[in-house]
């Protein structure tokens, strides 16, 4: 199977559904990815936008009612989800073996 | 204070507005056609960034403007069918707008199919110039009026000057846009190169 233009996720991308597994505006998602990160990853505006707009794009993320009409929330969806777990388990595979753990399936 | 001034490149302009900070002059309006707003500051630590960005429909911009607006920035020229974005950072805190190699690269991604096609466009008026106008050698030529060059004393000067501004016209358009041609295609290969070299 070919793998998605998107995948493996950047640190951004990753990061940035991670967050939205909570409905979330852009500049929310910022602030929550600095907390979650602890202060290493801080998203600039162009590249929160033009994030979103590829998620968008793919349908891993979806726009959700709001009480506020002009400041647009977000949400992962069902397939972003579905790339979450691919990626979960990429990097599993990745980090046991950094643990020197033998893998065979 | 106004200014007018043409840019082709984006960076140059990007770089001239934020020049212009650091001598005192803050950019408050900028529009299409080269006019630039200034308003004197004292502060310095102010960044303005040219955004590229085309959207596919008038609910991308909303969310585009208001997203950029959230995170500090200053909307100070740019429109809904206009690619150029100009964004004034008051407070210097987060001064870029992208922050992944990623981004940064879609940027500059965007820059150079703009310019590519800027080249394209000028390079197809350009043959067609050259082709459909016969003037661009000999100023002379490029005067339409019947018997000018016979003409004699004030009739000549009226004629003359009547027809000046469209002589020259008929006989520089062509190597104007030869020009702008040559002008697009430096710096789209600039673009470019900065591309491989980011790859």
């Amino acid at each position: 199977m070919k793998k998605h233009k998107l995948l493996p996720l950047t640190e951004t991308m990753h990061y940035i559904l991670l967050a939205l597994r909570e409905p979330l505006h852009g500049y929310a998602i910022m602030q929550k990815i600095e907390v979650m990160s602890e202060g290493q990853v801080r998203i600039a505006a162009g590249t929160l936008y033009g994030a979103i707009e590829n998620l968008l794009k793919y349908n891993w993320i979806v726009l959700v009612a709001s009480e506020e009409p002009r400041r647009k929330v977000y949400r992962i969806t069902d397939e972003g989800l579905h790339i979450l777990q691919i990626e979960k388990e990429r990097l599993h595979h990745i980090l046991s073996l950094y643990e020197g753990v033998e893998h065979h399936e | 204070m106004n200014k007018f001034r043409m840019f082709v490149d984006i960076k140059k302009e990007e770089r001239w507005l934020n020049e212009m900070i650091t001598q005192g002059w803050v950019c408050r309006k900028a529009n299409r056609y080269g006019v630039y707003y200034f308003e004197k500051r004292e502060i310095a630590e102010q960044t303005i960034r040219l955004d590229f960005q085309s959207f596919k429909s008038a609910e991308m911009y909303m969310q585009y403007v208001q997203l950029y607006e959230d995170f500090g920035w200053q909307y100070i020229g740019g429109s809904r069918h206009s690619s150029l974005h100009y964004w004034l950072n008051p407070n210097g805190e987060l001064d870029e707008l992208y922050s992944d190699n990623g981004s940064e690269k879609a940027y500059l991604n965007r820059l150079t199919t703009y310019y590519s096609s800027l080249t394209l466009l000028f390079i197809v008026l350009t043959i067609s110039l050259f082709n459909n106008l016969s003037q661009y050698i000999n100023v002379k030529a490029a005067y339409l009026t019947p018997n000018l060059w016979e003409k004699e004393g004030s009739d000549f000067v009226t004629s003359f000057l009547f027809e000046t501004p469209f002589a020259l016209l008929r006989f520089s358009l062509p190597w104007l846009f030869m020009i702008g041609s040559i002008v697009f295609i430096r710096t789209y290969l600039k673009y470019k190169k900065e591309l491989t070299k980011n790859n």
